[in-house]
C-alpha cells in the first residue's frame, strides 16, 4: 500500500470525519466522490498534514507518518495555490529547493510539451494553463503518489482528456498511485480502479469500480408500479414528479423488474440516490 | 526550508516598483528637510515589515495548505518565517548603507552625516522593526492575518490607555521623573539594549508561533 488510513477522526463544530479507513494501493487510481461538504477535502488535508487529525493512524509507504515521506507525494488542490505574481520559472526556483528529487529538466520538458509559458506571470495564464502548471509541478519531483483535489474542474473537455491521459500514464508502472477527488464522476468512470464514496464524513463504500458497476442497477418506475418492487430489494429510492428512481443490487434483480431498466447506472446516479434518496 | 525563504524573497522581489517609489519619495522629503535619516531608514524598515506581508500573501493565495504538503515539519515552516526576517535584516542593512552612500557621494557630496550615530539609528530602527515582526508573528499564527490586526489594535489601545492613566497620575501627583540617565543609557548602549530585547522577543515569539501553528488547520 502507498497510503493507509485507519479509523481517522476529525471533528469540527458542525461536521466530523467519522472512523474513516481507506487504502491507496500501488498501481491504482482511487476516486474519491461525495457531495460538497462530505469530507473529501478534509480527508485529503488530514493525509497531507494541512489539518491535524483528532485520532486514527495514517501510514505513508508502509511506514508511520513522517513529513519527510511527503517528498514522494505530488499535490494539486482545487483552488490555485500558487502566488500569482510568480512565473513558472519562479516555481522551479522554489520547488527545486524543496524536493530532493526535483527534476528541473523534466519540469521544463513538461512546460514545453503543454505549451506553458515560462516567463509569463501565473495570473496572466488561462485557467487550463494554471491547472496544467499545477499538475506539472506535482509531477516533476518523481512522486510515487499523486493526491489531487478537483484537478479537472474548470477545464474544457480537450484539456481534461489530456490531463486524464497524464494520470493514466502515471500509474502505468504499477508502483505509483493516485487519490483523485472529483465531482466530475464521468472522469472516474474512464480512469479509476477503485472508488471511495464519502457522505457526511462517513465512508459509504470503498470498492473497485468494476464491482460497483456490476453490483448496482437503477430502475425508473412510474408511481403506479412502485408497489411492484419488493421493499427488501431497494437500497435507496427517490420520488420524482412522475416516477421513482430506485437503486437495487443486481443480485436482487427479478425478472419482473427488467422492464424498468432504462439506462446504465452511473456513479452520479448511485451518489445521487445514496444522498438524496430514502431507505 | 530554504525553498520557503526563496518563495518569500521572490514575492518581495515582485514589489520592487513600490520600493522604488518609496525610496524616491523618502529621498525627496529628506532633501526638503535636509535630514537624510528618513531616506536611509524608510526602505529598510519597509523591507523588514514585509515579513508580515508574506503572511497576508500566503493567506490570500491559500498557500499554507500547499506548504504543509511539503516534506517539512511544522516547526521548520515556522522557523523559515523567522529566518526570512533575519535575511531581510541583512539585506535591509546593506540597502540602508547603500542609500547612505548614494546620498553622501552623489546627491550631497561632502555630506558628513555618516557618523556612528546615523548607523546606530539605522540599526536600532531595524531591530525595532524585527520586534514588531516578533510580536505580530505568533498573533498571526493564532488568529490569522485579518483577526490579528484587530487583536494588535486592541493591545495597542490598551497600552495607550495604561500610559494615559500613568501620565495623568504623574501629573496630578506632581511626580518628577528624571529621564536623563535613561536617555544617556540609550545613547551609549541603545543598540546593544535593543539587540538584546530583539533576541529575547524573537525567541519567545518563535516558541509561541510553533505552539499555535502545531494545532492550526488550513
Amino acid at each position: 500500500m502507498n497510503i493507509e488510513v485507519k479509523n481517522l477522526n476529525k471533528k469540527f463544530d458542525e461536521f466530523a470525519l467519522k472512523d474513516v479507513s481507506i487504502d491507496i494501493p500501488k498501481g491504482k487510481i482511487v476516486g474519491l466522490i461525495g457531495e460538497n461538504g462530505a469530507g473529501k477535502t478534509t480527508l485529503i488535508k488530514c493525509i497531507l498534514g494541512a489539518m491535524v487529525k483528532d485520532s486514527g493512524t495514517i501510514k505513508l509507504f508502509g511506514k508511520d507518518y513522517d513529513n519527510l515521506a511527503k517528498d514522494d507525494i505530488g499535490v494539486v488542490y482545487d483552488d490555485s495555490f500558487m502566488i500569482e505574481t510568480f512565473t513558472s520559472k519562479d516555481i522551479n526556483m522554489v520547488l527545486k529547493n524543496m524536493y530532493k528529487k526535483w527534476d528541473s529538466k523534466l519540469y521544463f520538458k513538461y512546460l514545453k510539451e503543454y505549451k506553458i509559458p515560462t516567463k509569463k506571470e501565473i495570473r496572466k495564464l488561462s485557467t487550463g494553463m494554471k491547472k496544467k502548471l499545477e499538475i506539472v509541478a506535482a509531477l516533476s519531483h518523481h512522486p510515487k503518489v499523486l493526491i489531487l483535489d478537483e484537478p479537472t474542474s474548470g477545464l474544457d473537455p480537450v484539456i481534461r482528456s489530456e490531463v486524464l491521459d497524464i494520470f493514466k500514464n502515471f500509474v502505468d508502472n504499477n508502483e505509483n498511485s493516485i487519490l483523485l477527488s472529483t465531482h466530475i464522476t464521468s472522469d472516474l468512470e474512464h480512469i479509476a480502479d477503485n472508488v471511495i464514496f464519502i457522505s457526511n464524513g462517513e465512508i459509504i463504500f470503498d470498492r473497485p469500480l468494476k464491482e460497483i458497476k456490476d453490483d448496482y442497477i437503477e430502475l425508473d418506475i412510474d408511481k403506479n408500479n412502485f408497489k411492484d418492487i419488493n421493499k427488501k430489494d431497494i437500497i435507496r429510492y427517490k420520488e420524482n414528479r412522475l416516477d421513482y428512481q430506485v437503486l437495487v443490487h443486481k443480485k436482487n434483480m427479478k425478472k419482473e423488474y427488467e422492464k424498468y431498466i432504462t439506462h446504465l447506472t452511473t456513479l452520479d446516479d448511485i451518489m445521487l440516490l445514496y444522498i438524496k434518496g430514502e431507505k | 526550508m530554504k525553498a520557503l525563504i526563496i518563495k518569500d524573497l521572490l514575492f518581495i522581489k515582485g514589489s520592487w516598483k513600490n520600493l522604488l517609489v518609496l525610496f524616491i519619495g523618502s529621498l525627496l522629503i529628506s532633501v526638503a528637510l535636509g535630514n537624510y535619516l528618513l531616506a536611509m531608514v524608510c526602505v529598510p524598515v519597509w523591507l523588514l515589515a514585509s515579513g508580515i506581508n508574506t503572511f497576508q500573501t500566503d493567506e490570500f493565495y491559500n498557500t499554507e495548505s500547499y506548504t504543509l504538503s511539503f516534506p517539512l515539519t511544522r516547526k521548520k515552516i515556522v522557523l523559515s518565517k523567522y529566518l526570512f526576517s533575519l535575511v531581510m535584516l541583512v539585506i535591509a542593512t546593506w540597502i540602508g548603507l547603500i542609500i547612505y552612500a548614494i546620498v553622501a557621494l552623489i546627491i550631497r557630496p561632502g555630506f558628513n552625516g555618516l557618523n556612528t550615530d546615523m548607523i546606530k539609528y539605522l540599526i536600532m530602527l531595524e531591530l525595532a522593526s524585527l520586534i514588531v515582526d516578533a510580536v505580530f508573528y505568533p498573533v498571526i499564527y493564532k488568529f490569522g492575518c485579518e483577526k490579528s490586526r484587530l487583536v494588535l489594535m486592541s493591545i495597542i489601545m490598551l497600552l495607550l490607555g495604561i500610559a494615559a492613566i500613568i501620565s495623568a497620575y504623574i501629573n496630578t501627583h506632581d511626580i518628577k521623573i528624571d529621564l536623563t540617565n535613561f536617555v544617556n543609557f540609550i545613547q551609549d548602549n541603545g543598540v546593544f539594549a535593543v539587540a538584546g530585547i530583539t533576541i529575547v522577543t524573537l525567541i519567545i515569539s518563535y516558541f509561541l508561533s510553533v505552539k499555535f501553528y502545531k494545532k492550526k488547520d488550513y
